[in-house]
């Protein structure tokens, strides 16, 4: 059933999509597929929003901000047919920690190549990770099910909703009541602390513990920072596509191959046409007015942007309840993380594998310990970039020859903390000063690498957010914290992709299962349009 | 073997006490025994300087569990007046005041803003504190329930919730796993104000208040406060060591055989089942259960052969969080100083005592809290530690000799493990250090003391049996909660050996709630006993 259009109205899209950012374009090409005619507007003259490949240099492409693929969810693959699209994700499997004594620490794409390089270290360490990964996998398995599930409203009797509790709690009943425990404990732990009871080897501990802070603003000490630890054991699970790595190409191949998707079922996309408010009629969302006072018309209006923009910017705030008002103004955004993209005449070599070697295909983490991580996050707390930050290096040059010139390569430095609120404000100054932190505690392990840059970007919260537009420069449109999570993600009772007002949806990562480059919110959101209407 | 009894209880603490008369007057003989001279733990007050007492770890008795106190009206008549928090901070002292509007009224001085939002947030914090007060009632609700009583329970807690409201929902789902600073920044401005609650959120954790979980500590430590007080809820004129006197009164009026220096070393298990205790007097006294108020590492790995128990079950035990981090300095005052009067709005006359009867606090922002914590993940002790004042004197004037007085500092951080120095050393430091911050605030202080006595989480443990000093008797958070307290599979009071029960602060429902875990202990005991006989 469709709603028809209002009288006088000239309707020429069944749905308009708000910013052409990854799960924008999920969500335009699933509603293409199911025969809606769809509009995607984007602000920029680039789609993908934070995933795109730029080429910032000539001859040199980066995937400027997100630059894996995290968890793209299997189905969506499927459905769209990516791989047909272009998409290909090729593997990161090794990751390398150097250490300060000249040492590192390994992990590799062979199970027993870590078990024994885990044993140089720690052999008590290398038989917990046996019994540790096991369990991973089986809460990975139990969560898997809630990202792909609607959140219901945990305030509300209607059946519905109710439904949706109830299923939840099948659900986590199922799993028995070991497998609940431990997944309580991931829930609500600290990363630090649940893994002080597996492990001993600080290195390792530090650097599994690393995922679990990445765009958020808590340390690896705060409980609530343990759940994430999961994301990386859910792309082993899902089997078939490898649903972590790097997009070949970059990650604008990933945003290209989707738009390609929806735009062979029929969907439009425009760029450099910024949406400046969403158009209400009686109470129901209508169309849009661009930035150029052009209005385009459709009966249902989808926002990819993040929660505060959805519900601040876009709309009237007199067309919403006080009670959704007050939940997103104390979202937080809070970016943490920063980027630093390097065009290199050579690899980095570093001290504790000297040469250029198979490390180079994989990541490298700096992380040498749970100190170093914790010390990191005591200089954001307090307003100031981290003096030693956690950073997490690919070059994708060596996977991917295409991003940069032959005997050239390309460096992507993510680097956390980075606090978007910097005492003073951000300015030209403090960002080069936060490049060269960056790139002098590098140096630290690799030191050819200075004389190896031929240019350098550096993206702080305040660069990210201006010209991605995510707010305060989180890359996950919002802290990835339990009380921001499921059915509290953005707001209780609008978590289900619906907003308040009738016809204006939500598919952006500050809908659930939040951030990464997944695509399960636009995937939801979707479904819930073509339920809805 | 000469005695023997149904039920021997070990401790004599509140919940010790409180089981032992549950089960007597159902007509089950029962033995309790106090390992120390006296009955009481850490409810007895101390002799730290001739003619001066204190009972430092208990300034605040907490929530009275209503139905174990049922008809004791000695304790009802014995209660001293409403506690008042006074925080000592820039702008001059603040009073939060058991009334909502005269608290209001203060906070006006430092944002009207505040003022406006001060009874709200008293409002909000007694609905979801009644929350967690229903929830405490009985014992933790468990993820397989199927029983029909468990169900009920579930059924009630459902209710419960629902009569939040929407918003109440809301806020108790957000409430669990947000920072104390967080929640606290969603409120106030002021940080006077702010830094006063969030040290109250983070009294006795290993966590600062910008970790995720504060907020719940600060909620579980005012369950059952009278609506509108502030950082505590129950003080009697008498000193908590009448608390002890009345428990013990009723359990001997009730049948109880309580005897002191009744040190227990082991818990004879025989097929799968308590068959004794072992005195270290060497006497063995045959019993068919036992309820242990010791800590739940105690009772278990110290007094069971672990032949008897899961490895599983022993690693979960180990891994409990105790991690003290306070130290207490009892201080022997020849008089109140001026200041401590001026800070209460009294006429400082050398006797005044009435405005001193609360609690004064020294946390002058969220951020200088959180400070103080960092040093503890480096284990470490703060240089600048917050530091929470009380005169018990002022309400027991008993405790110091005529015109004299008594102050308990609370020195918070000041960590159990230790990364530098050792405690030998260290007791001088932390006592110059707190005695150097409270005469910032209140001058004249340090000249008024006459004796002191420094008890570092070293001393605690030895002194009072606490271990790693922890007087939570397992570490308030999310994960060691509920049905997680104290592991996950010992959560309704039983233990792993058959007729052994569980109870006091280190089981549901944890430090504060005063009765409740031995009522829950006796009921599961006494269901045992019968089901047995």
């Amino acid at each position: 059933m469709r709603s028809s259009p209002a009288p006088g109205a000239q309707r020429s899209h069944d749905a308009i999509v708000v910013g052409a950012g990854h799960n924008g374009l999920v969500a335009a090409a699933y509603l293409a597929r199911a025969g809606r005619r769809v509009l995607v507007l984007e602000r920029r003259p680039v789609i993908g929003g934070a995933a795109v490949s730029e080429q910032v240099f000539p001859g040199f492409t980066f995937s400027v901000f997100s630059y894996v693929v995290s968890l793209l969810r299997p189905e969506i693959i499927r459905d769209l047919e990516l791989p047909r699209h272009g998409l290909q994700i090729l593997p990161l499997e090794s990751t390398i920690v150097p250490l300060p004594n000249g040492d590192y620490l390994g992990s590799w794409g062979d199970a027993d190549l870590t078990r024994r390089e885990l044993c140089r270290h720690s052999a008590r360490d290398a038989e917990a990770s046996v019994a540790y990964g096991r369990l991973m996998v089986q809460m990975a398995q139990a969560v898997k099910p809630l990202l792909g599930m609607m959140p219901p409203d945990p305030t509300s009797l209607r059946p519905g909703d109710l439904k949706g509790l109830l299923k939840l709690g099948r659900h986590l009943r199922s799993l028995g009541r070991e497998q609940f425990h431990a997944l309580y404990k991931l829930l609500t732990m600290s990363s630090a602390d649940y893994l002080e009871e597996w492990f001993e080897f600080e290195p390792l501990k530090a650097t599994k513990s690393a995922s679990g802070i990445i765009g958020t603003f808590m340390g690896p000490r705060s409980p609530g920072s343990a759940y994430v630890l999961l994301h990386h054991y859910m792309g082993e699970i899902d089997g078939a596509f490898r649903a972590w790595g790097f997009c070949k190409g970059g990650n604008g191949t990933i945003s290209q191959a989707i738009a390609r998707a929806a735009l062979e079922k029929g969907a439009e996309i425009r760029t450099e046409a910024p949406v400046r408010q969403v158009l209400l009629e009686r109470g129901r969302a209508v169309g849009v007015v661009l930035g150029s006072g052009e209005e385009c018309r459709a009966p249902v209006i989808v926002s990819g942007l993040d929660a505060r923009r959805t519900y601040l910017e876009l709309v009237d705030r007199r067309a919403l309840p006080d009670e959704l008002l007050e939940q997103v103004q104390r979202f937080r955004f809070r970016g943490s993380s920063g980027k630093v993209n390097l065009a290199l005449s050579e690899l980095p070599d570093f001290t504790c594998l000297p040469g250029v070697g198979a490390h180079h295909r994989g990541a490298i983490s700096i992380s040498p310990s749970l100190d170093y991580l914790e010390r990191a996050y005591d200089d954001a707390k307090y307003g100031s970039f981290s003096k030693r930050p956690y950073m997490d290096i690919i070059f994708p040059s060596v996977i991917d020859p295409n991003m940069a010139p032959p005997g050239r390569h390309v460096a992507s430095i993510f680097v956390q903390y980075c606090p978007y609120a910097i005492e003073g404000g951000w300015t030209d100054a403090r960002r080069e000063a936060f490049g060269d932190t960056v790139i002098d505690t590098l140096s630290e392990y690799a030191p050819n690498l200075k004389s190896a840059i031929l240019h350098a970007q550096v993206l702080t919260p305040a660069d990210i957010e201006r010209t991605v537009g995510l707010s305060e420069g989180n890359i996950f449109q919002g802290e990835l914290a339990l009380q921001q999570l499921f059915f509290l993600r953005p707001a209780a009772r609008w978590s289900s992709y619906r907003t308040p007002i009738p016809g204006y949806y939500q598919c952006g990562s500050s809908t659930h299962p939040g951030g990464g480059v997944m695509g399960a919110a636009g995937r939801l959101a979707a479904q819930r349009i073509l339920s809805d209407t | 073997m000469s005695r023997s009894f149904d039920v021997v209880v070990l401790g004599s603490e509140p919940d010790a006490l409180v089981a032992a008369t549950g089960l007597a007057t159902s007509g089950v003989r029962v033995l309790l025994l106090e390992p120390g001279p006296d009955l009481g733990g850490i409810y007895r007050e101390i002799e730290f300087a001739p003619g001066w007492r204190a009972a430092p770890l208990v300034p605040d008795l907490g929530y009275l569990d209503p139905q174990a106190f049922r008809g004791m009206a000695e304790i009802h008549a014995s209660v001293a007046a409403d506690p008042t928090v006074i925080a000592l901070g820039e702008g001059g002292p603040l009073a939060l005041q058991r009334s909502a509007v005269e608290t209001a009224a203060a906070l006006r001085r430092l944002s009207a803003r505040d003022a406006e939002r001060w009874p709200k947030f008293v409002q909000q914090l007694a609905s979801l504190a009644g929350f967690l007060a229903t929830l405490f009632r009985d014992a933790a609700p468990r993820v397989d329930a199927r029983a029909i009583d468990e169900f009920l329970t579930l059924l009630r807690l459902g209710r419960q919730y629902r009569s939040l409201g929407r918003r109440g929902m809301v806020e108790l789902l957000r409430a669990l796993p947000i920072s104390a600073a967080d929640w606290l920044d969603d409120f106030f401005e002021s940080e006077p104000l702010k830094g006063a609650l969030a040290a109250l959120a983070v009294t006795d954790l290993c966590q600062g208040p910008m970790s995720g979980g504060t907020a719940l500590a600060f909620l579980h430590r005012h369950v059952g406060a009278a609506p509108g007080v502030i950082g505590e809820r129950l003080r009697l004129k008498a000193g908590p060591g009448a608390l002890i006197d009345a428990l013990a009164r009723r359990a001997r009026a009730a049948g109880v055989a309580i005897e002191t220096q009744g040190a227990v070393v082991e818990l004879s298990v025989r097929d799968g089942r308590i068959e004794s205790v072992a005195l270290a007097s060497g006497e063995a006294i045959a019993c068919r259960a036992v309820i242990s108020a010791l800590d739940p590492y105690q009772s278990l790995l110290g007094l069971i052969d672990p032949v008897h128990l899961d490895p599983v079950l022993i690693e979960a035990v180990r891994n409990i969080r105790f991690r003290g981090v306070t130290t207490k300095i009892l201080l022997a005052l020849d008089a109140l100083p001026d200041s401590v009067a001026a800070a209460t709005g009294a006429t400082p006359t050398p006797t005044a005592s009435a405005g001193a009867a609360g609690t004064m606090l020294i946390a002058p922002s969220i951020r200088y809290v959180e400070r103080a914590f960092d040093a503890t993940k480096y284990g470490r002790c703060s240089s600048e530690p917050f530091v929470m004042i009380h005169f018990p004197s002022a309400v027991h004037a008993g405790l110091a000799p005529p015109g004299k007085h008594v102050a308990v500092l609370h020195v918070q951080y000041t960590p159990y493990r230790l990364r530098e120095g050792e405690w030998g050393e260290l007791r001088d430091t932390v006592s110059e250090r707190a005695l150097r911050v409270v005469e910032a605030h209140l001058p004249g202080f340090t000249s008024r003391v006459r004796e002191r006595m420094v008890l570092s989480p070293v001393d605690l443990e030895s002194r009072f049996g606490l271990r790693e000093g922890a007087v939570s008797r397992g570490e308030l958070a999310l994960d060691q909660l509920l049905f997680m307290r104290p592991v996950p599979d010992l959560a309704g009071h039983a233990a792993p050996v058959a007729g052994l029960h569980l109870c006091g602060a280190g089981t549901h429902p944890g430090p504060g709630i005063v009765g409740a875990s031995g009522r829950m202990a006796a009921r599961a005991a006494l269901k045992e006993l019968r089901a047995r006989a």
